[in-house]
């Protein structure tokens, strides 16, 4: 007997259902990763407000401040996949999977837009 | 769909289920919800109302000290950081165990890994509390 | 017309290492592809190894992978997946140990399945039942969504996480889980939902929907598992009545 190779990441395996969660996944290792990053940054807060605002000034280049908007839509999009997640667990819309998937990821898609212009003006000014 | 009532699905008592197997998931979930509030708040507060006067030097929406050291003389922001800091790290690092587990993780291993997880949160919510402590002295 | 068909051979007799091997069958316009392959065994090769029987989509027998996609090959129509002559890629069942060609070995799928005590449990030696056990018409018509499963294995080959996890017992199982746990003639529900709550149960389901989508015979196990999930929370959050 044999065991074939794990068939679940082949791309005809692609569905809806699967990106989703797959991207549920890595936008959720992504954020721990940030969150602990986070905590250390802000931790700084401990060596006094000047160093704490050196440190900060460090983010307020362009591509940095873009990166954030990138993050904010990463947690968008966690957040909002996340809340159909729970909709499914209360037995919730099962029906509409692939709709209210596509409703996160475009809302998500929208909270991205929305900071990068944010950004984009901050740094025009 | 037939409308199922309650009676019908559940006639008997709550059975014994031991392990880590359905509160980590639950509670997955309800830190989920709560982030989602509190994520929302954290992010508007601190990048879109801007309490303090913003200075030539430094670009509207971007945080400085005096700003955080400002809001933290109000009781309800220091409540909202300590529970998502600690919603955070719970949801966060148990949904690392989450993949480990679909990967097959039992036994000792999980053992392991809940050890582990659990010294990187403690560690990593002191390190949060102690650096949130600073902007009040 | 032309079917052609790149088969996952498997003979361990001859080998152990699995091979591909294509084929070039003229079939009527309707065929199926369960069709393409005992016309194959017939005329082409002989030891072409696979299971089938009713060959009608009820006896669960001829579960496959249809370029790349589980499936019941008597329900699959040549011209649905090579609408233009093109070759169709045909493989064992995905998460289970080949045992020839495209055989799969169907026992971690019962071993499983028999976890979830998927049989009614009565209470009748201490309560001597008066009159027939009645249920509601309506629960009955749902929970026949759950009594249509026919065991083909479509649902547990689509799975991706029966692919990543060993132990996960996998849709079928639940989806049988709940039909037992539904049926108000039953008194295991305890028993089944202690099993159902291990690590290894429910709670490996991230809602995924392949299972829901490949079943030839529309059974939605993730609908099941999500009503076992709420059985589970109402239970230990001491809400259950």
């Amino acid at each position: 007997m044999y065991k074939p190779v794990d068939a679940q990441f082949q791309a005809r395996a692609m569905r809806t259902g699967t990106v989703a969660w797959l991207l549920q996944r890595l936008s959720g290792i992504f954020l721990t990763v940030y969150l602990i990053i986070h905590i250390i940054v802000i931790g700084n807060s401990v060596r006094g407000e000047d160093a704490f605002d050196d440190l900060l000034g460090l983010f307020e280049n362009p591509l940095m401040l873009v990166l954030d908007a990138g993050l904010v839509g990463v947690v968008a999009f966690h957040a909002l996949n996340g809340i159909r997640l729970i909709l499914f667990d209360l037995a919730i819309g099962l029906r509409f999977q692939k709709v209210l998937f596509w409703m996160a990821f475009i809302v998500a898609l929208g909270v991205f837009i929305g900071s990068a212009v944010a950004v984009r003006n901050i740094i025009v000014d | 769909m037939a409308q199922v009532e309650l009676e019908d699905k559940v006639r008997e008592a709550p059975m014994p289920v031991a392990g880590l197997s359905f509160w980590p998931w639950f509670l997955q979930r309800v830190t989920g919800v709560v982030i989602v509030i509190l994520l929302t708040l954290h992010i508007v507060v601190n990048h879109i109302f801007n309490i303090a006067e913003v200075e030539d030097d430094i670009l509207p929406g971007l945080v400085v000290y005096k700003d955080v050291a400002d809001r933290f003389e109000t009781p309800a922001y220091w409540v909202i950081a300590v529970l998502l800091l600690s919603f955070a790290l719970f949801h966060g690092l148990n949904g690392i165990r989450n993949i480990l587990l679909d990967y097959g993780l039992r036994g000792m291993g999980d053992r392991i890994v809940i050890g582990a997880l659990l010294g990187v949160g403690m560690a990593a919510f002191t390190f949060g509390i102690i650096g949130l402590a600073a902007f009040i002295a | 017309m032309l079917a052609r068909l790149k088969i996952r051979r498997y003979q361990p007799e001859t080998s152990q290492e699995p091979y591909y091997q294509t084929f070039e069958v003229d079939v009527p316009e309707g065929a199926t592809v369960l069709d393409a392959l005992l016309e194959v065994r017939e005329y082409l090769d002989g030891t072409l190894t696979l299971r089938a029987s009713c060959r009608s989509s009820i006896c669960g027998s001829c579960g496959m992978r249809i370029n790349g996609v589980s499936r019941l090959a008597c329900k699959t129509h040549v011209t649905d997946v090579a609408p233009r002559g093109q070759e169709i890629t045909i493989e064992p069942l995905a998460n289970l140990p080949v045992i020839k060609d495209l055989v799969a070995d169907m026992d971690p799928f019962w071993r499983k399945w028999r976890e979830v005590t998927p049989w009614l449990v009565t209470n009748e030696e201490k309560e001597k039942p008066e009159r027939e056990h009645l249920m509601g018409n309506k629960l009955a018509l749902y929970l026949n969504q759950f009594a249509g499963c026919i065991a083909c294995g479509v649902c547990y080959s689509a799975c991706p996480i029966v692919a990543i996890d060993d132990e996960y017992l996998g849709p079928a199982a639940l989806a049988k889980a709940l039909r037992y746990s539904y049926d108000p003639r039953d008194h295991g529900k305890r028993r089944r939902l202690a099993r159902l709550a291990e690590e290894q149960g429910l709670w490996r389901c991230h809602t995924i929907f392949s299972c829901a989508e490949q079943c030839p015979k529309r059974v939605n196990p993730t609908e099941a598992i999500q009503q076992l999930k709420k059985m589970v929370i109402l239970a230990r959050l001491g809400l259950a009545r």
